[in-house]
């Protein structure tokens, strides 16, 4: 998916979670000078920031309707759910995309099965498990030896 | 044949809720995280407990959710609830899913989103207290709509000086309507030159914003 096309050079990016990923993923968009923010309900969280980080940051629950306004959910390009919460990612996803359209919503879900409610939604899901599998698959190329 | 009810999450309210259920026929299911809650929510005949996450799909095809009439999802989380609701909506098809929920902003989102009843509690509580704030003025208040429409009744009393002021001279806000006026053993249906009589009780409906202002009018407060 090309989302950073020349057309939405200048997209705005909600990050809601700020673990690892979140963190790992502000910072590297951050870098790219795309316009980002970070929302998380614990403001220890942002420590894991880099210090390069240029972008803004929340302390808010990512679910809460008000906490979203300002933080600019009308104008915002994409929003990305990786709290560690499957629950909150999934509802948050629904919430941005059914109440304030944002075109493109992406939502991490350790919970497999859990994939399932979002689909027909138009939110793209992806689960850590599933894309790890994948790739010892490639990796190990047994994807290949099974369709000898 | 007995109604399946599915309480999923909650200690206190599915005990509460699942006795009062299981009083009226029901058969209960409670699903619960907590071990210890389980424990003690098994002490209570009747009931069918199943220890687990309710917002795993699993659990639910454990609890065998697909069976239920209703559910009830009474989490303290509001996301739990809804992820229950949406699992048991959407791929056991069950016919009634009930979320409760804490924060009153999302109760249309809820709606929205495919589940048949939302139960904001702090949305009812806030109606409850607004009812009891206004009692001290003889009135009697029914919220329906979450509160945005408003059933009121009101006495009228001698100190209100509406005799012989007709409806159509009250200056009544546009949000309120008078449905019925009561008066000894009759019910008038009123109309413009309707006039009012102390010891009438008046039956109003009116949009929550408006119903101070249409309590201060009837009781006399302003004019």
């Amino acid at each position: 998916m090309n989302l950073f096309g020349k057309k939405e050079k200048n997209a705005y990016i909600i990050i809601a979670g700020c673990g690892r990923l979140g963190a790992g993923l502000a910072a590297s968009l951050s870098l790219k000078k795309k316009d980002v923010i970070v929302i998380d309900e614990k403001e220890e969280a942002f420590r894991k920031l880099a210090a390069s980080y240029g972008g803004l940051t929340m302390c808010a629950d990512a679910a809460d309707l008000g906490k979203l306004t300002d933080a600019g959910i009308q104008r915002a390009d994409v929003f990305i759910a990786v709290t560690d919460k499957d629950n909150t990612n999934i509802m948050a996803a629904q919430l941005v995309r059914q109440l304030y359209g944002v075109r493109h919503v992406l939502v991490r879900v350790y919970d497999e099965e859990k994939i399932r409610l979002l689909a027909g939604t138009g939110i793209e899901a992806f689960c850590p498990a599933e894309l790890s599998e994948k790739e010892i698959n490639r990796y190990m190329n047994w994807e290949d030896e099974d369709e000898d | 044949m007995k109604t399946n009810i599915l309480l999923a999450g909650g200690y206190h309210k599915a005990l509460s809720v699942g006795e009062s259920l299981l009083q009226k026929g029901c058969q209960v299911t409670i699903v619960n995280a907590d071990k210890r809650d389980c424990e003690r929510l098994a002490e209570t005949e009747g009931f069918k407990i199943i220890w687990g996450d309710a917002s795993k799909e699993f659990i639910l095809k454990e609890a065998q959710a697909a069976k239920m009439d209703i559910v009830i999802a009474m989490a303290p989380r509001d996301e739990d609830n809804f992820v229950i609701c949406q699992i048991c909506k959407k791929i056991y098809r069950v016919p009634k899913v009930v979320a409760l929920l804490n924060d009153p902003k999302k109760t249309a989102f809820f709606y929205q989103m495919g589940i048949d009843r939302v139960v904001c509690a702090i949305g009812a509580i806030t109606n409850i207290i607004e009812e009891q704030a206004l009692m001290e003025k003889m009135t009697t208040m029914l919220p329906l709509t979450n509160g945005k429409i408003n059933v009121l009744e009101i006495p009228i009393l001698e100190q209100a000086g509406f005799e012989y002021t007709k409806l159509k001279d009250m200056n009544l806000p546009k949000d309120a309507i008078i449905g019925c006026i009561v008066r000894g053993e009759h019910s008038i249906i009123p109309g413009g030159d309707t006039m009012l009589m102390t010891g009438d009780i008046v039956i109003l409906i009116v949009n929550g914003e408006v119903k101070e202002e249409v309590v201060e009018i009837f009781t006399g407060g302003k004019k």
